[in-house]
């Protein structure tokens, strides 16, 4: 039974909504984001060689299918639908994670407000000792997740449309105020320069999986956020193009955010390649730091406030995002009323992150994060695999040909076929702290593995295709 | 392998992995709660709730054994037992008990240093320091010598402290950290914990980080920063700022070869010692002092090529959607078109004949 779907308002909405969840992604998942210049052509390989064709295969499962994750694995093959709803579940849990870190930076920025208001020194920024606030901002947030998934993407795309720019103002007036203090210069040379170990670790390969898997998660590519949004869309839809705009967009919004970062850093004195390693790579995009940027208080804490904002208005649309990628598949297996599914998921994902923002952080973060790591891996592998066995479609076939001169189904292949054994090394790189310096055994085996559920799940008879 | 086969197999390998991750977790948890348990022991809790805590502590030394099998949950045990009203009559039987072990296992060469260095922890913890100094020293002197070594890098300081402040001393300086690396690996792990506290390693680095530092403070001198003055920690003010902010200029523009060694003499004491500590004034001089002006030609070429290579993405995708499908022309002499169809009149297939049964003309 085809349900009615409600489809994106525009282009424009489609792309702000993913510019909007990679910016959000990033923040949630506390990435710093590249800070010199090795890192940042890494970021950028990454984003347009791995992100954007894998962006196109989950974006291109949805519109083939029609669907979210969870019914087009079972459209493919009945044997895979377990497979989807993995991803939702992988999403859930990626969602109450996302909720009790963006309660944190909205509790921060009403501190940050407080003292600012007060003229005193800004609040501590390490873990805090009460988690009421946190659970109270956590309620906040999910009221609005609430409302405003009703609609559905229309509402995903509206409220991307008006949070983006807003933060993309903030962190505007932010470069105005730090691009005038002394240091600045040397958060961007930085940022532009070989950092430690100097352009030679560009043939690093144990720094480019690094980069890739970092860039591959940033994305959380793997878990049907982008097959729900792909289900939104036409059939007809350019998803080839859209996707590369959405990437260059978000690139582009992301280096706006990389720069607020490495001009913090440098106001903080973090810039100068004299105090080692582990100041010049904060921890979290957190660069505040600027409490050792002089001045008065009140302005500190204004910044302070205008930063932790930013960081929530980027948050919700990879919120929403999440969020939808557990509504949808509810929707199209058991027909619920959209309503109801949001209301139970967005209360179980309250209860879920109150619980664990009661809990202390290094109790669930590590475990969460492997768990994470290692079954989208999972999901990717099947995914590529789909979309594998996709590019056989007649009909793929031609919507790919109508908007280009050449064959794209051999490129898609190779892109897939690349991607594949990529992909399985760099989340299993994903799964430990600290990095190896080289490929573990382990590595090499989660690769296999993850290859080796690839080439059964393309070679199980399809059915949906 | 038939679908079905294949699924049961699956489940058979999920429901296994589901077994052992539920045992794992249980074991986790449990410790994990013991962990948390022990954390939140205080000498004031009333005796119910104090003497279950106490028990489960010496239950817990005594289950692990051997010091070095949970580090973390001995001494969190030990802590408790340290604090608690029994620690009079239990303190001397777990020195005894933590002595003997490591005393037991030094006369095996097979053991590394890595194991005693929980037990010698844990001796510390039982406030028996002169015990576990002297253990300390005899796991230390088991590892070898690294005299060669040592010489070299006490050499190297000797000849940096003399030519600190010089274009010679940033020579010096190169050899002192090749010599640094040859003693300590180029991460500094090469030697483990007990090699390191020989008494000579621990003479030449502090020597080391010594003679950098006098060498960072010596090329600070043109900057204002006396080499002999004691700053003390108070923040430098604005005015003194401002002072080491002009003083930087004009220095680094008489003397930009300055800038370059200061940073290199820096990124080493940063290596050599992550904890120096810097009084405020000079580390504010450093800062001034190294501070970028201008930002680097390969900098700006980075910054060129991301964004031009993001932007001109853009243009391109979105120049591509507002094309729309490629237009497909109909009369285009394509192969399909011009080319007949060769149909082989003669050949004999298996097609049936379809004729209309109402085709009667």
């Amino acid at each position: 039974m085809n349900s009615f779907r409600a489809r994106w308002p525009d282009r424009l909405g489609f792309v702000v909504a993913i510019v909007g969840v990679s910016l959000g992604l990033g923040v949630t998942r506390g990435s710093a984001g590249p800070v010199d210049g090795v890192q940042l052509i890494m970021w950028l390989a990454t984003l347009t060689l791995v992100v954007l064709p894998l962006l196109i295969i989950e974006l291109g499962v949805g519109v083939v299918f029609q669907n979210a994750l969870a019914e087009c694995c079972r459209k493919a093959n009945r044997h895979c639908e377990t497979l989807g709803w993995l991803g939702a579940g992988l999403a859930y849990i990626a969602l109450v994670l996302g909720l009790v870190a963006v309660g944190g930076y909205l509790v921060s920025a009403y501190d940050s407000a407080l003292a600012a208001l007060a003229n005193q020194a800004l609040p501590g920024s390490g873990p805090r000792a009460d988690s009421g606030p946190v659970i109270l901002a956590i309620a906040a947030l999910v009221a609005l997740i609430d409302r405003r998934l009703w609609r559905g993407a229309p509402s995903i795309a509206r409220t991307a449309q008006l949070v983006v720019p807003a933060g993309l103002v903030g962190l505007a007036a932010l470069i105005v105020v730090f691009a005038s203090r002394p240091g600045a210069c040397d958060g961007l040379a930085l940022l532009l320069g070989p950092g430690p170990g100097g352009w030679g670790r560009l043939l690093d390969v144990s720094a480019w999986l690094m980069a890739i898997g970092q860039g591959v998660a940033a994305w959380l590519i793997g878990l049907g956020l982008f097959a729900a949004f792909g289900s939104y869309l036409n059939r007809a839809s350019d998803v080839t193009a859209m996707s590369a705009i959405a990437v260059c967009a978000a690139g582009l919004c992301q280096l706006v955010m990389v720069v607020v970062t490495a001009l913090a850093i440098g106001l903080s004195g973090g810039a100068l390649p004299l105090i080692g390693a582990a100041t010049v790579h904060p921890e979290g995009p957190v660069p505040f730091a600027i409490v050792g940027l002089g001045g008065t208080p009140w302005i500190l804490g204004w910044l302070a406030t205008v930063w932790f904002a930013v960081l929530v208005a980027f948050a919700l649309p990879a919120l929403l995002a999440l969020a939808e990628a557990v509504v949808a598949p509810l929707i199209d297996k058991f027909h619920l009323p959209r309503e109801r599914a949001v209301a139970s998921v967005c209360m179980t994902a309250f209860f879920a992150a109150a619980l664990l923002a009661a809990l202390p952080v290094d109790d669930w973060q590590g475990r969460a994060e492997v768990v994470l790591g290692g079954a989208a891996a999972l999901l990717l592998a099947a995914q590529a695999a789909f979309s594998y066995r996709a590019a056989d479609l007649p009909a793929l076939q031609r919507h790919l040909n109508a908007y280009s001169a050449f064959s794209l189904a051999w490129p898609w292949r190779a892109a897939v076929a690349f991607a594949l054994p990529l992909l399985a090394l760099l989340s299993g790189l994903q799964m430990v702290r600290p990095l190896p310096a080289a490929l573990e055994w382990w590595v090499v085996a989660g690769a296999v593995l993850l290859a080796t559920v690839a080439w059964i799940i393309a070679r199980l008879p399809a059915r949906g295709l | 392998m038939r679908p079905a086969r294949l699924r049961t197999i699956l489940q058979a390998v999920g429901l296994v992995l589901t077994v052992a991750a539920l045992v794992v977790t249980s074991q986790r948890s449990a410790r994990a709660h013991i962990l948390a348990t022990f954390h939140g022991y205080r000498t004031d809790q009333e005796d119910a709730q104090r003497l279950p805590v106490e028990a489960l502590a010496v239950t817990t030394f005594d289950h692990l054994g051997d010091p070095g099998v949970d580090p973390e949950l001995a001494e969190a045990a030990l802590n408790v037992l340290r604090r608690s009203a029994s620690w009079f009559s239990l303190g001397p039987s777990v020195a005894r008990r933590l002595t003997a072990w490591v005393d037991g296992h030094l006369i095996d060469p097979r053991v590394e240093a890595e194991s005693f260095r929980a037990a010698i922890d844990q001796l510390v913890i039982c406030d028996e320091g002169a015990d576990a100094e002297r253990l300390r020293l005899a796991v230390a002197a088991r590892a070898p010598a690294h005299a060669a070594q040592v010489e070299v890098l006490t050499q190297a300081s000797a000849r940096l402290q003399e030519s600190a402040g010089t274009p010679a001393g940033d020579q010096a300086l190169v050899a002192l950290a090749d010599a640094w690396s040859g003693l300590f690996g180029t991460d500094g792990r090469r030697l483990n914990w007990a090699a390191r506290a020989q008494p000579a390693v621990v003479e030449a680095e502090r020597v080391a980080v010594a003679a950098v530092a006098a060498h960072v403070r010596a090329l600070l001198d043109p900057f204002g920063v006396k080499i002999d003055a004691r700053y003390g920690d108070g923040a430098a003010d604005d005015g003194m700022i401002a002072w080491l902010e002009s003083q930087a200029e004009t220095v680094g523009r008489a003397r930009p070869e300055l800038r370059g060694w200061l940073r290199h003499a820096m990124r080493q004491l940063a290596r050599l010692d992550p904890d120096y500590h810097l009084e405020p004034v000079v580390a504010a001089a450093i800062a001034s002092a190294v501070r970028q002006r201008t930002l680097p030609w390969s900098g700006l070429v980075v910054a060129a090529g991301v964004l031009t290579a993001l932007g001109a993405g853009l243009w391109f995708s979105l120049w591509r959607l507002a094309r729309g499908p490629i237009p497909v022309d109909v009369n285009a002499e394509t192969m399909q078109n011009v080319e007949p169809i060769d149909l082989d009149t003669d050949a004999d297939t298996r097609a049936k004949l379809t004729g209309s049964h109402t085709d009667v003309g």
